[in-house]
């Protein structure tokens, strides 16, 4: 028990580690600490993403209007209303989940493909939406963010935006992995296998649908709110709908019902994606080609392969003793002795 | 106490139940068997409010069933496990059980996520019902698989499991035999005997295997073409010539068989 607590700690200390450490190695490369940043907003995008998909078993391919939603908040607030961050961050939630919510409503009745429509439909809606409702969005022209500080930090400066954007980020991934593992994450999953049981066991079904809806637009909200900020302007343009496909891209990549797989699969898309947006009208095939790859070294995701190269390496050194009888010894014998193979 | 007054039920022009009357009193175990397509799947999954019936009661302990929806039906006492095991089947088979707790305390999701005292009870309370399930089934050794992956049998269990940790008074049982190895059965005989001990809880089987029904049962009803044709003790049940007729076929039946 304690072993396996300590063996699941050890992936993110160091993930942890080098995150904090990566300043003080590239602080002085102004584009390395961008994409950093970037891709820690886009690991909570994606994980908020993988809670509807992975855990939810639902799907959406208009994720980045929630982005724009928490980003437009995030303007809006910090312009007219000048709240400290911590209430911008929340207020960038919230209207996000709101809107989850009402989308999450029509999911008891819209499945697989329908929902798909219903999600894009959305994605491509929100951009133009702000772009016409200019007496809030200022239309195309759209909002710069004011200069923040956070406790005498000038956030439009590296590191501070770095830093303050992995606690933020930290902070949704933990919060996503708690859920993950209580309660709430087990109706989630109940749900995505099973409606018929899950109902049996007391799980109004069409609840827990809306409310991972809610829950994944909440946190993807907040990455809009901290994408405000390392933008520095949020216009109608800022969130296409190939952000959409990027993110749903991501928690493919990464492994369905992981949030470090969400978390990995961002980290590498948007560093591919970053390198290929020198090559001009070749990026997205890059993106594409790389998704390819991934999926062809690990079909099930970039979370698969820890547990799948361990398991070959010790296979490899346990060599002589075929691996069906040596997992036989270690499991109930009636559950192992027919079915191991 | 859980009645069926008067049930009927069907689909189109197909009578599933027709006037059905049962009664399951508490701390018993009763079963309910015959020919397939006799209905005996239906009266479950009326009890547990899949389908609803065109005519008829189904009362539990004063609560009119009909009126209540699907996932309310657990929070007064009723629990089932499925005719094909319908796991969680990509979580591990301790978190299957951990689902059974879902309705005994409510926590937010808030309170999840900030592991607020109110979950952390609810896990507490979860792990201990499960614990306890696990090692009562004598799957504590499959306990980290993931339930999918179990061979048919062992399903079964994790899925009556299940439903012991919703903490049912009545326990419905759709042919938790069916698929299973010869020891199994007997160890599955033993578990469904001890139910009403060890849970406290009624228990309503639906079984093909004779010798496990008639084995455990205190009481037996017996249906055909959705009506009941034969209720009483097990000793009782093999000698009733329209019990025999409605399993081996008389030829006027075995016509009927023919057409549906």
């Amino acid at each position: 028990m304690t072993r396996a607590r300590s063996r699941g700690l050890a992936w993110p200390a160091v993930a942890l580690a080098l995150a904090v450490a990566f300043p003080a190695v590239y602080g002085g490369n102004a584009a390395i600490m961008s994409v950093a940043t970037e891709c820690l907003i886009y690991a909570v995008a994606a994980a908020s993403l993988n809670l509807l998909m992975g855990y939810g078993g639902q799907v959406s391919l208009g994720h980045a209007g929630f982005l724009t939603v928490g980003a437009y908040t995030a303007a809006i607030v910090a312009v007219h209303f000048g709240l400290p961050l911590v209430l911008e961050l929340l207020a960038a939630g919230l209207i996000a989940a709101a809107i989850g919510f009402v989308l999450g409503l029509p999911t008891g009745r819209l499945h697989g493909l329908y929902l798909v429509i219903l999600t894009l439909g959305f994605g491509v809606a929100v951009p133009q939406i702000a772009l016409n409702w200019t007496s809030l969005t200022n239309g195309w022209a759209g909002l710069a963010m004011p200069p923040t500080t956070l406790a005498g930090l000038d956030l439009t400066a590296q590191p501070a935006l770095y830093y303050c954007v992995l606690v933020v980020s930290g902070l949704c991934l933990l919060a996503m992995l708690s859920l993950v593992a209580t309660r709430a994450g087990r109706i989630f999953m109940a749900v995505r296998d099973s409606e018929a049981a899950a109902m049996a066991m007391g799980i109004n079904v069409w609840r827990a649908k809306v409310r991972v809806f809610t829950t994944s637009a909440f946190f993807c909200g907040v990455a809009g709110d901290l994408l405000a900020h390392w933008t520095g302007l949020v216009a109608p343009t800022s969130f296409p709908f190939d952000l959409s496909l990027l993110f749903f891209s991501m928690v493919i990549v990464g492994g369905m019902a992981s949030i470090w797989g969400a978390v990995a699969g961002a980290v590498l898309l948007a560093v591919v994606e970053d390198l290929a947006a020198g090559v001009g009208g070749l990026s997205t095939a890059i993106i594409g080609g790389a998704v390819v790859v991934t999926l062809l070294v690990a079909p099930e995701g970039l979370a698969s392969l820890p547990r799948a190269l361990s398991w070959r390496l010790r296979r490899m050194l346990e060599t002589g003793v075929p691996h069906e009888i040596r997992r036989l010894g270690g499991e109930d014998q009636r559950a192992g002795g027919r079915h191991s193979v | 106490m859980l009645e069926l007054s008067r049930v009927s039920l069907s689909f189109g022009g197909l009578t599933a139940i027709a006037g059905l009357d049962l009664r399951v009193p508490a701390g018993t175990i009763h079963s309910l068997i015959g020919p397939n397509g006799a209905g005996k799947t239906s009266v479950l999954n009326v009890i547990n409010r899949y389908y609803t019936p065109q005519a008829g009661e189904v009362r539990y302990n004063g609560h009119d069933l009909l009126r209540l929806p699907p996932h309310r039906v657990v929070e007064i006492g009723i629990a089932r496990s499925f005719q094909n095991p319908t796991l969680f089947k990509n979580l591990s088979v301790l978190d299957n059980l951990l689902v059974g707790a879902t309705h005994l305390s409510k926590p937010t999701v808030v309170e999840d996520v900030l592991r607020l005292p109110r979950s952390r009870q609810h896990e507490r309370l979860a792990r201990e019902r499960a614990d306890h399930a696990l090692a009562f089934l004598k799957l504590v050794a499959v306990r980290h698989r993931v339930a999918g992956d179990l061979p048919y049998g062992h399903q079964k269990l994790v899925d009556i499991g299940r439903a012991l940790v919703a903490d049912p008074r009545l326990l419905l049982l759709d042919e938790p035999a069916a698929g299973m190895e010869e020891g199994q059965k007997q160890w599955l005989a033993e578990v469904i005997r001890r139910v009403p001990d060890e849970y406290g809880a009624a228990v309503l089987l639906i079984d093909h295997d004779m010798s496990l029904v008639l084995g455990v049962s205190d009481h037996v009803a017996v249906m055909n073409f959705g009506s009941k044709i034969f209720d009483g003790p097990p000793a009782e049940v093999r000698h009733q010539p329209q019990v025999l007729a409605a399993y081996l076929g008389t030829e006027r039946e075995g016509a009927e068989c023919a057409e549906a």
